[in-house]
């Protein structure tokens, strides 16, 4: 009894020593195990693909069939971010195998949102896309019938260019015009 | 006709001209003829009602020269005529013209510039007469420029200027003893950089902006220095923050001391998409911004928006809007010694519906309301009409 109770500490002692002196193997390790969770959501939009098609609803294919998409860029990324991880723990880096670790988990969290459909939309496409729609007729994002709000200052960030745009197509959809725009009074009251 | 106007036309003309040169181009049109009441035409404390008929034109060409080049060019006129107003015919209009080029892979530039022309004849009829007794004709220029450069695959920089004038038609109100003319020079600069890929860029910049009114009234230098975040929260909800400071030197003008002024600068705003069917956005800022009033050189401005749409059906759709301001006049920045705070608060909600008879036909109804509420004189306004709106 008193030889199995020592032993048990023993155990204990010399599995949290190694624990403490390899934590970046156990991060490895954890790393791994978040790669795995990605390639399993990666199968598994796969399969909700496959059995779509079976089922041959066009808008239910097409839907399945961008987040497939969208879990494999996030397997991609996550890759990446472990092989990224490998070198930095193998060249000691502990901040830059740290920040791989936070990549690679953001990765898995994506392929999460995209398996159940959240895909956020890339900023640079986003970026292209207002530049595209920047010339379309009528304005920019919005409604087709949007009026162009002309008091977009080009410096601006393209979010907030977009959502200028849409605010201005709202007011101008209530009924505000160059007559009555907000805060464009006519004579002053001095 | 000025100097300045002649090369505003000038330039209009150029930009009408070039799009002959456009490889494609594609016509928008919109007409909207409304109907209705506005029970205070003059907006003034003492009402007076009039029915009026408007015409608004949307009419926007876009022009695509080549594959690195594209413009826009955009006409919104209105006409309103009150049928117991003096004078009846009102005429605002808005020329906007845009150009986009890509000046490689890394820089692509934007030019812009919007010109306004109001004419507004000396409003004769308000009772007890009063300021807008006088002539409100006037054009407005604002001149645009930005260049974005990419420095790597997360970061760039974007640089802009921008020229912007206003030339009142009655030389006793844009020169003469209240020099409502102004040039205002903007200059920005900020660095962008992506932190959270697809969700989050933080950015930092700098605002320079010089006004001078006509004649010996002076104006102001503002720079304003601010960090912010662009952030889109998820594919239903983007906003964005700007938090900073703003340091300014406001001229006395006349008998006036110049006043260094340390204010907030904020702006902010929001955008949910909670279905394809509905959107609702908000914006509000604070800075230092040209005086709306011609007794000070600046305002310290509080704005806020709210705006909301839904397409109850296919054919119905609802859209409304709130928009306040709030303008605080510090004595010092007034143009001459001596004159008190003054506060200003204006506030307009507006809701519209609109029906889609076919393709191209809509009818709308709408309601605004307008208050305003300040140190010397407050008012209100309700306005209803009815609409027909022709697509095309």
């Amino acid at each position: 009894m008193k030889y199995d109770l020592i032993t048990k500490i023993g155990l204990a002692g010399i599995a949290a020593t190694l624990l403490s002196l390899g934590a970046g193997a156990a991060d490895l390790a954890s790393a791994a195990g978040n790669l795995a969770e990605i390639s399993a959501i990666s199968a598994q939009a796969k399969g909700n693909l496959a059995v779509a098609a079976l089922g041959g609803d066009v808008e239910q294919i097409a839907e399945m069939s961008k987040r497939a998409d969208a879990v494999d860029a996030a397997v991609s990324e996550g890759q990446m971010a472990f092989a990224q991880m490998e070198r930095a723990a193998a060249g000691g880096d502990e901040d830059a195998a740290s920040s791989a670790g936070d990549d690679l988990s953001a990765a898995l969290q994506k392929a999460k949102d995209a398996l159940n459909g959240v895909i956020p939309v890339d900023k640079a496409s986003q970026h292209q896309q207002w530049k595209e729609s920047k010339t379309n007729t009528g304005g920019g994002p919005g409604k087709p019938g949007d009026a162009v709000n002309v008091y977009i200052k080009p410096w601006n960030t393209a979010t907030v260019q977009n959502m200028q745009q849409n605010q201005w197509g709202t007011f101008f959809a209530s009924g505000v015009t160059s007559g009555e725009q907000v805060g464009d009074r006519d004579a002053t009251p001095e | 006709m000025n100097k300045k106007s002649c090369f505003v036309l000038m330039a209009l003309a150029f930009a009408c001209a070039s799009s002959f040169a456009a490889k494609e181009r594609v016509v928008r049109f919109e007409n909207q003829v409304r109907l209705g009441y506005d029970d205070n035409i003059y907006q003034q404390p003492d009402k007076q009602g009039s029915g009026f008929i408007t015409d608004i034109i949307n009419l926007s060409t876009k022009l695509n020269f080549s594959s690195r080049t594209d413009a826009l060019l955009y006409w919104q006129p209105e006409f309103r005529y009150r049928f117991d107003a003096e004078p009846k015919f009102a005429t605002y209009q808005d020329f906007y013209a845009r150009l986009n080029h890509a000046l490689s892979q890394r820089a692509f530039l934007t030019l812009s510039d919007r010109f306004r022309y109001q004419l507004k004849e000396g409003q004769t009829g308000i009772p007890g007469g009063g300021t807008a007794d006088t002539n409100q004709n006037y054009i407005e220029n604002d001149l645009l420029g930005a260049l974005d450069y990419t420095l790597n695959t997360v970061s760039y920089l974007k640089v802009g200027a921008g020229y912007e004038f206003r030339i009142w038609d009655d030389d006793a109100y844009g020169e003469g003893d209240r020099n409502n003319n102004y040039d205002q020079i903007t200059a920005n600069g900020s660095y962008i950089r992506q932190l959270k890929p697809n969700k989050t860029e933080g950015m930092l910049g700098a605002n320079y902006n010089n006004l001078e009114y006509a004649g010996n009234r002076g104006g102001y230098d503002a720079i304003a220095v601010f960090g912010g975040v662009d952030q889109n929260f998820n594919p239903h909800v983007t906003g964005y923050g700007r938090l900073g400071a703003s340091f300014s030197s406001i001229d006395g003008g006349s008998g006036g001391n110049d006043t260094d002024n340390t204010s907030p600068y904020v702006q902010a705003g929001l955008e949910v998409n909670p279905t394809a069917r509905t959107s609702f956005n908000g914006s509000l800022g604070y800075s230092l911004s040209r005086a709306d009033n011609s007794v000070y050189n600046a305002q310290d401005r509080f704005n806020l928006g709210l705006g909301v749409r839904h397409d109850l059906t296919a054919k119905v759709s609802l859209a409304s809007a709130l928009g306040y301001t709030y303008s605080y006049y510090d004595g010092t920045y007034a143009r001459v010694a001596g004159e008190p705070d003054f506060k200003d608060h204006y506030l307009t909600f507006t809701l519209r519906a609109s029906y889609q008879i076919n393709r191209n036909n809509f009818v709308d109804a709408g309601y605004l309301f307008a208050d305003r509420s300040t140190d010397s004189s407050d008012w209100d306004r309700n306005r209803v009409d009815v609409a027909w709106r022709l697509n095309l």
